[in-house]
């Protein structure tokens, strides 16, 4: 039962990353690029 | 006289007269080719084109497309 | 605190940035300007202060995709957005070029900061610069000299950014980005302002030949070329022969974890999930980490010696009537590795029509994803004989696929140079630095990061593929499943079969009946002039998110299959596969055209999200995305039908 439960999650969590991942790549709109480089917000820190 | 660059043999030293009109001049300025600037021809690629030119002490290395747009004269010449 | 980083290509600027920051150092993605920068931590005083090492730039206008980024983070008209000081590194030994972008700088009337680096160099060509004097013309500019080579001026630079002293009002805009004959004009205007500094600042004692010895070899017609092929190979070689034994030491660990840890979990779904999914998954993605880390290591030491620009030099001339340039050569050399950091080593390519050429055929360049399919295939149909007495035929083929990918990437380069139209010319003007012994420190950092890049940017996706593709092989429509499980117990009892081949026989129904099998099965008439069958077609959809997970979805399609005891290798499992007339489903005709469509397909969503990004619009990944589709099935196809 435990196992089942934990397997749901792990493929929730996937499918969800996923999505995220593709949304992000693909369809966000890139914010203004004015001065990115030094306002952390707009940094789209990859580590 | 006055030449083009892309025609000026390895070796050689000259000045640079003008840079022709066209979108590159602005870089080729930036990249110190300044008029009265004196250039030496160092070598060109195999099959002669790009070529590597020093200019006040670095090597630039251009197509000889670029080149042509750089007209420069023999430094006997000029002086 | 934010400090920028600005200053020439080969001035050494990145080691000033390694000696600052050391190992605190990431890698962030700017939204809009697709240019990694990294920025790194340091202490100055109790302040703790980000460096952001922007790249190198002969002038704050920028000439190519790069290049933008300087401009437009200084020149920010937002306060906050602005960088809070800029350190300026110029080159000692070539002052004049290097004051263009330093005086631009300064003139932007942020606190700054000038590094005179290389001192060394200065020195050995009996240069001398006042610092005094070069300070009276910039005022309120701190002024400082280093060897970061060496390692010296550390202290220097962190007591002078402790004190830079707070700018008065900008002297004067710069131009708009588009105003070129504004441009022009203060460049000549600043020019004339920097022969007046030389003069006054400078000293040349010596003056000495350029003509370097070096240069003679490297760019002669014959031996240039020559070297440059010999490094390549000593290269593939590397990548090939030498990479597989740390491979198969991460292979085998994997593998003993893995059934480790079905051993200690209690049996279940989540250990299968486990054992099956996730860490063959992880360890899909720990395995390429020796090929792009020694990849890396080379090319980092072939850029770091200034060689990497002599071989832009003499590959200009070739790649041209491709429609590709010079520089073209270092991001097909990175897309042996992964067409990722290719494609985005395209940015230094000035020429819009040359650089999306390089980015459209860069995934044609055979990636290391692409190896453990080709190798798995080839031990699978190529024999271990010997082509003529001594090349081993196995590494022959592989050879080929490398020279196929590459060959067809300069084909595609002609065909594209013909249809994309453009009105640009495309130019070269490239410095050719001089030549250095590589700095190991900066080798190990550049190799650091391209291995975290991948391991985490392509890892985390790779991780998520395989825990979906577990699940979509593990389960399915049960009335499907139920309805395939009670036909093979039925079949199983009428033909008196045991209970292990009863089981085998259960667990090929479920598969079939899953979700994947399904769909396998969905795209088989499509696939069979290609010689697949439809376990094959799983492979070829979910590779179509990243094809490195041929070989782990190959291992979970036959492992949920086999359901087995013992553990049968994969490739024995393989040769085992029978078609319904006896015959084996890997013949040399399938083996071979299996690898040609890997070749050629464009494999790889996170290629195609960077191609995206670079290029700023959804109509060059599709075209990458439908003539690579295309040839790999064409390829294939043919392939198949001759060899067959």
């Amino acid at each position: 039962m435990i196992q089942t439960i934990l397997v749901i999650a792990t493929i929730g969590a996937a499918l969800a990353y996923l999505g995220w991942e593709a949304y992000k790549r693909f369809f966000r709109k890139d914010a203004s690029c004015d001065g990115c480089a030094f306002n952390p917000e707009r940094i789209d820190s990859k580590s | 006289m006055a030449q083009l660059l892309s025609e000026i043999a390895d070796g050689q030293e000259v000045r640079v007269i003008s840079i022709a009109s066209s979108i590159l001049r602005v870089k080729l300025l930036e990249m110190g080719l300044l008029e009265d600037q004196p250039i030496r021809v160092l070598y060109r690629a195999p099959f002669g084109d790009p070529m590597a030119i020093n200019v006040n002490g670095y090597v630039l290395s251009m197509r000889l497309s670029e080149a042509k747009l750089v007209s420069v004269s023999s430094n006997s010449g000029s002086e | 605190m934010k400090i920028a980083l600005v200053g020439n290509p080969n001035t050494g600027k990145s080691s000033i940035f390694n000696m600052l920051t050391g190992l605190r150092q990431h890698v962030g993605n700017f939204p809009g300007v697709t240019v990694d920068v990294k920025t790194g931590e340091m202490r100055l005083g109790d302040t703790s202060v980000s460096l952001v090492d922007l790249p190198g730039t002969y002038s704050i206008y920028p000439r190519s995709a790069d290049e933008r980024v300087v401009y437009e983070s200084l020149n920010v008209k937002t306060k906050e957005d602005r960088p809070d000081a800029v350190m300026v590194v110029l080159d000692t030994s070539n002052l004049q070029r290097n004051l263009l972008l330093a005086s631009q700088v300064y003139d932007l009337g942020l606190p700054t900061l000038f590094v005179l680096n290389m001192n060394d160099v200065a020195k050995r060509r009996g240069i001398k610069v006042n610092e005094e004097g070069l300070k009276s013309y910039f005022p309120e500019a701190e002024i400082v000299s280093a060897n970061a080579r060496a390692g010296m001026g550390k202290s220097t630079i962190l007591e002078a950014l402790q004190d830079l002293p707070a700018r008065s009002a900008r002297a004067n805009e710069p131009c708009e980005i588009n105003d070129f004959p504004g441009q022009e004009k203060e460049t000549i205007r600043r020019y004339k302002e920097i022969k007046k500094m030389i003069s006054a600042v400078e000293t040349v004692v010596t003056k000495q030949d350029f003509t370097s010895k070096w240069d003679r070899i490297l760019t002669h017609p014959i031996f240039g070329y020559a070297i440059f092929a010999s490094i390549l190979l000593i290269i593939f070689q590397f990548i090939f022969a030498f990479a597989n034994y740390p491979m198969d030491l991460i292979d085998g660990a994997f593998a003993s974890f893995s059934s480790w840890t079905a051993n200690m979990l209690p049996a279940g779904v989540f250990t299968d999930l486990l054992t099956e999914g996730v860490i063959p998954g992880i360890g899909g993605v720990v395995i390429f980490i020796p090929q792009i880390a020694l990849l890396f290591f080379f090319i980092a030491i072939l850029e770091e010696t200034g060689y990497l620009a002599r071989v832009v030099f003499i590959m200009d001339r070739l790649m041209r009537p491709l429609g590709l340039n010079g520089k073209s050569v270092v991001p097909m050399m990175s897309s042996v590795a992964c067409a990722i950091p290719g494609v985005m080593a395209t940015r230094t390519i000035a020429d819009r029509k040359e650089r999306l050429i390089t980015i459209l055929i860069a995934p044609l360049m055979s990636c290391s994803a692409r190896i453990p399919v080709y190798t798995l295939l080839i031990s699978l149909v190529i024999p271990e004989t010997k082509v003529w007495g001594i090349i081993n035929a196995q590494g022959l083929v592989l050879f080929g696929l490398y020279f196929l990918g590459t060959a067809m990437a300069l084909i595609v380069a002609l065909i594209l140079k013909v249809l994309i139209k453009t009105d640009e010319k495309g130019f070269l003007l490239l410095e050719l630095p001089g030549y250095k012994a590589p700095r190991w420190g900066n080798v190990g950092l550049i190799v650091l990061e391209k291995v975290r890049v991948f391991v985490w940017d392509a890892g985390r996706i790779i991780l998520a593929i395989s825990i979906v593709l577990w699940a979509l092989a593990s389960y399915g429509p049960s009335e499907r499943i139920q309805m395939a499980e009670n036909q093979a117990k039925m079949t199983a009892a009428r033909e008196g079969m045991g209970k292990a081949e009863t089981d085998q026989l259960i667990a090929s129904a479920k598969l079939e009946n899953s979700y994947i099998g399904i769909m396998g099965k969905g795209i088989e008439p499509a696939i069979e002039p290609l010689g697949y069958d439809w376990k094959i077609g799983i492979s070829l959809i979910t590779s179509f998110a990243a094809r490195e997970v041929f070989v782990g979805s190959m291992a979970t399609i036959y492992a949920v299959e086999d359901d087995g005891e013992e553990q049968t290798p994969l490739i024995e499992q393989l040769r085992k596969e029978k078609r319904s007339d006896g015959t084996p489903v890997y013949s040399l005709a399938t083996g071979v055209s299996l690898m040609v469509f890997y070749a050629f397909a464009m494999m790889c969503m996170a290629t195609l999200a960077v191609v995206k990004r670079e290029t700023k619009s959804w109509k060059w990944p599709l075209v990458q995305l439908g003539y690579m589709g295309a040839l790999a099935y064409f390829g294939a196809l043919i392939t198949y039908q001759l060899l067959a």
